[in-house]
């Protein structure tokens, strides 16, 4: 049951790379987290390797390839993400 | 860590430029300037350990008014492709203002990255002015969370070497 239980685990455990600003971070995840999931570890990795420290009010967010990652709610699995795929996280950009 | 200790960790104490990203940097804001608008260009390059090194200037596709600038997703994304593709990452954005350089509220809150030691240079009445001497410019640290600390013009000359060609 055990072994069972690890093999199901394993199954739905794809590897993500994202990459924001030159900089990469690679995540194990399940299929079933959020996407929130998802880009909370990504700002974690972000900040623990190379510094990123965006204010709370300026929320980046996830894109794979043209696919804006919009719904936090969502899981990996409901957005089709495959395994070793390659993630964006973009900030609204601009000035003046 | 608090933010302080971060901040100590992954600010860059020293810039180095070569003259000619400043020559292509003045080239592409005058390319804005000529329409009486505001330009953006990216300095990227690599960092190692407390001195980061402009290799390459980026210039993205924008959309400009005289006061603002604004980097379509796509063009932010297709950055990322580029730095993956040269092994770079981002130093600085360097942008232009129609009069007095200063760091406005947008300009605190829209950069394209926030990663600590993010420099923003502020390019006063539209790069009119040959780019030679940065201490003329309005510079500006990220040190986290969106807050900025100035470069008081005393320190520009410390913190941003510039290369000269033959040096």
């Amino acid at each position: 049951m055990k072994e069972e239980k690890n093999h199901e685990d394993h199954k739905n455990k794809i590897e993500l790379t994202v990459r924001h600003g030159g900089n990469e971070v690679f995540l194990t995840e399940n299929i079933h987290h959020k996407i929130q999931h998802v880009l909370n570890e990504t700002l974690r990795e972000l900040q623990d390797k190379f510094g990123l420290v965006p204010p709370p009010n300026n929320i980046p967010f996830l894109r794979y390839g043209s696919l804006d990652l919009a719904d936090m709610n969502k899981s990996l699995g409901e957005y089709a993400i495959p395994d070793k795929a390659v993630l964006d996280l973009l900030f609204r950009a601009g000035g003046g | 860590m608090g933010k302080t200790g971060l901040y100590e960790r992954f600010r860059i104490k020293k810039v180095h430029v070569p003259e000619k990203i400043l020559h292509v940097t003045q080239e592409h804001l005058r390319t804005h300037e000529r329409v009486g608008n505001e330009g953006m260009v990216l300095w990227t390059g690599i960092k190692s350990n407390r001195d980061a090194f402009v290799k390459t200037c980026i210039h993205p596709v924008q959309q400009c008014t005289a006061v603002s600038f604004d980097i379509p997703l796509d063009e932010n994304q297709r950055i990322n492709t580029l730095l993956k593709q040269s092994n770079e990452v981002i130093i600085a954005q360097v942008h232009s203002h129609p009069g007095s350089a200063f760091h406005s509220s947008r300009d605190d809150g829209m950069p394209i990255t926030f990663t600590i030691g993010l420099f923003s240079l502020v390019v006063p009445n539209f790069c009119k002015k040959d780019l030679k001497d940065l201490s003329e410019l309005s510079i500006w640290e990220h040190i986290g969370k969106g807050n900025w600390q100035e470069i008081k013009h005393k320190e520009v000359a410390e913190r941003f070497r510039i290369i000269r060609e033959g040096d």
